[in-house]
C-alpha cells in the first residue's frame, strides 16, 4: 500500500547514481561499501536495487532473443556501399593527386561534359547507368518486404536519412502504384535519391536529380525501360520493365 | 610480384570495416531501438558504416572498434533528428520522478510476484516496454543490459558524463520494470512523457 510517496533524500539521489553497477557487480570497493552501507537502512533503495537486478538479470538472460533478426542481404549491402564510397573517394585522391596541367585539362574536360550534358545522347548514358541501379536495388536488395509508404513519408525519409531534399509525386490514386522504399544512390560525386515503387507489381525506380537539366528521352536497356523527364529544372528518371505502359502517369509525374 | 600485405598495412581499411562488420548485429538491434522502424535502422547502419569508412584515418588501432562504431551510430541519429522538432528528445521529468520514486516506495512483499510476472514477460513485451521508455532512458539501458556496453563506453558514445549515464540506468531500468510489472498485471502503463508510457 502507497500511503505517501517522500521525496528522495539527497543520499538517495547519490545512491541512485551508483546503484546500476553495484547490482551489475562493477562498484569500486569503495562505492559498494558506500552503497552496502545506505542500503541497510534504506528500505526504499533496496527495493530500487532488487527491482534494478531483475530488470539487468531479464535483459541479460535475454540477449540472445532480443536481438533483432538482422535483415537478409545487410551486410553485403553494407559491403557494396562502402566500396561504391571507396571508389568515390579514390577518384578525389586520384583528382588531388593530379599535376596542376593535368588537372587543369581534366577541368576542361568536365566542363565540356557539362555541357555535353544537354544533349540526348549524355541522357542516354545517365538512362543507361541507373537501369542498372534499378537492377540492382531490386534484385539484390529487394523492396522492404512489400511494405508501402506515402510519397509524403518518402520524401521526409530522403531528408532524414539522406539529407536529399527533393519533392516527390503522388502516385496516381487510380492506378495500382505505390512507394515500397527509398534509397541514395552514387550518382557522379554526390548522391541522388532513388525511389523504389510497385506499379501493378511491377518493379519501377523513379531517381530524382535535383537542379540537373536533361534532355527527355526513352531507353531501352538491359530489359528495361528508361525515360528520362525534367520538370521544373529537376530530372526525373524512371525505370520500368518494357511491357509497362504509363508509369509518369502512374507515379504521378504526368500533369506535375 | 608483392606479398599480399598484412592487415594492418591495408590502405583501403578493408581490414578495419571486416573487423567493423562484426558489431553489425548489435548495431542494427539499436538502431531498430532508436528508430523503432526496420527500414530507417538499416539506412542509420549504412550511414554508420559509411562514416566510419570516411573517418577510418582518425580510428587508432588497438582502441575500442565497438564502442567507436556505436559513438558514430549515435552521433548519426542525434543529427538526423537534430532538426526534427517532432521527434525531439523529451520527457516529462517530473513524471518520470513520480513513477520512479513510487516503485520505491513500492510495496517490498511483492517482490516474489514480480520476480515471477519478469520471468513469464515476453520478448514482444519488453522490446514494446523498453520502445514506450523516453529515449535517453532507452538507448543507456539498451547499450548496458542488452548490447553490454561498458559505463565508460557509453558515456562516450553519448558524450555525456559517467554519472549521467548511471543516473539514466538507473532511472531507465526503474522505468522498465514498472512498465514490464504493468503488463504483466494488466494494469494500465503510467505515462512518462511525450515519448509514450512506460
Amino acid at each position: 500500500m502507497i500511503e505517501e510517496v517522500p521525496p528522495l533524500a539527497p543520499d538517495c539521489r547519490r545512491i541512485e547514481s551508483l546503484l546500476p553497477p553495484f547490482v551489475d557487480g562493477d562498484s569500486t570497493p569503495r562505492d559498494a561499501a558506500l552503497v552496502d552501507s545506505h542500503l541497510a537502512g534504506c528500505a526504499a533503495c533496496r527495493e530500487s536495487a532488487h527491482q534494478q537486478r531483475q530488470v539487468r538479470a531479464l535483459l541479460v538472460s535475454r540477449r540472445a532473443s532480443l536481438a533483432e533478426p538482422t535483415p537478409f542481404g545487410l551486410e553485403s549491402r553494407l559491403r557494396r556501399s562502402m566500396a561504391r564510397a571507396e571508389g568515390a573517394t579514390a577518384a578525389v585522391r586520384g583528382w588531388r593527386r593530379l599535376s596542376p596541367l593535368a588537372a587543369a585539362a581534366a577541368l576542361v574536360a568536365v566542363v565540356a561534359g557539362g555541357i555535353y550534358w544537354g544533349t540526348g545522347q549524355s541522357s542516354v548514358l545517365l538512362a543507361a547507368q541507373l537501369t542498372l541501379d534499378h537492377i540492382k536495388c531490386f534484385m539484390i536488395e529487394g523492396d522492404d518486404h512489400g511494405q508501402t509508404i506515402s510519397a509524403d513519408s518518402a520524401q521526409l525519409r530522403l531528408h532524414e536519412s539522406y539529407g536529399l531534399d527533393v519533392h516527390l509525386p503522388h502516385p496516381n490514386a487510380a492506378t495500382d502504384a505505390h512507394v515500397v522504399a527509398v534509397r541514395s544512390c552514387l550518382y557522379g560525386e554526390g548522391l541522388v535519391a532513388h525511389v523504389l515503387y510497385r506499379v501493378n507489381g511491377a518493379a519501377v525506380s523513379m531517381f530524382v536529380l535535383p537542379g540537373q537539366d536533361a534532355a527527355a528521352v526513352d531507353v531501352s536497356a538491359f530489359g528495361r525501360h528508361a525515360e528520362v523527364v525534367t520538370r521544373g529544372g529537376v530530372t526525373y528518371v524512371l525505370v520500368a520493365p518494357t511491357q509497362l505502359a504509363g508509369v509518369a502517369a502512374a507515379v504521378g509525374l504526368e500533369g506535375e | 610480384m608483392s606479398e599480399r600485405p598484412s592487415p594492418p598495412d591495408r590502405e583501403d581499411g578493408s581490414q578495419l570495416m571486416d573487423d567493423a562488420l562484426v558489431f553489425m548485429n548489435g548495431l542494427y538491434g539499436t538502431a531498430v531501438r532508436l528508430t523503432r522502424d526496420g527500414d530507417a535502422a538499416r539506412d542509420l547502419v549504412q550511414d554508420t558504416y559509411l562514416k566510419a569508412l570516411r573517418a577510418r584515418e582518425r580510428f587508432q588501432p588497438g582502441t575500442n572498434l565497438k564502442a567507436w562504431l556505436y559513438t558514430i551510430l549515435h552521433n548519426t541519429w542525434r543529427n538526423r533528428r537534430r532538426d526534427q522538432a517532432r521527434a525531439r528528445v523529451s520527457f516529462d521529468s517530473d513524471a518520470v520522478d513520480a513513477v520512479v520514486d513510487a516503485g520505491r516506495a513500492g510495496a517490498v512483499e511483492a517482490a516474489t510476484q514480480e520476480t515471477t510476472m519478469l520471468r513469464a514477460v515476453q520478448d514482444a513485451d519488453i522490446k514494446a516496454a523498453v520502445d514506450a521508455l523516453p529515449e535517453v532512458f532507452r538507448e543507456a539501458v539498451w547499450l548496458r543490459d542488452v548490447d553490454d556496453l561498458s559505463y565508460q563506453e557509453i558515456a562516450d558514445a553519448l558524450a555525456v558524463p559517467l554519472g549521467t549515464v548511471m543516473s539514466r540506468i538507473s532511472r531507465g531500468r526503474k522505468l522498465l520494470h514498472a512498465a514490464l510489472s504493468a503488463r504483466g498485471a494488466g494494469v494500465p502503463a503510467a505515462r512518462t512523457g511525450t515519448e509514450g508510457g512506460a
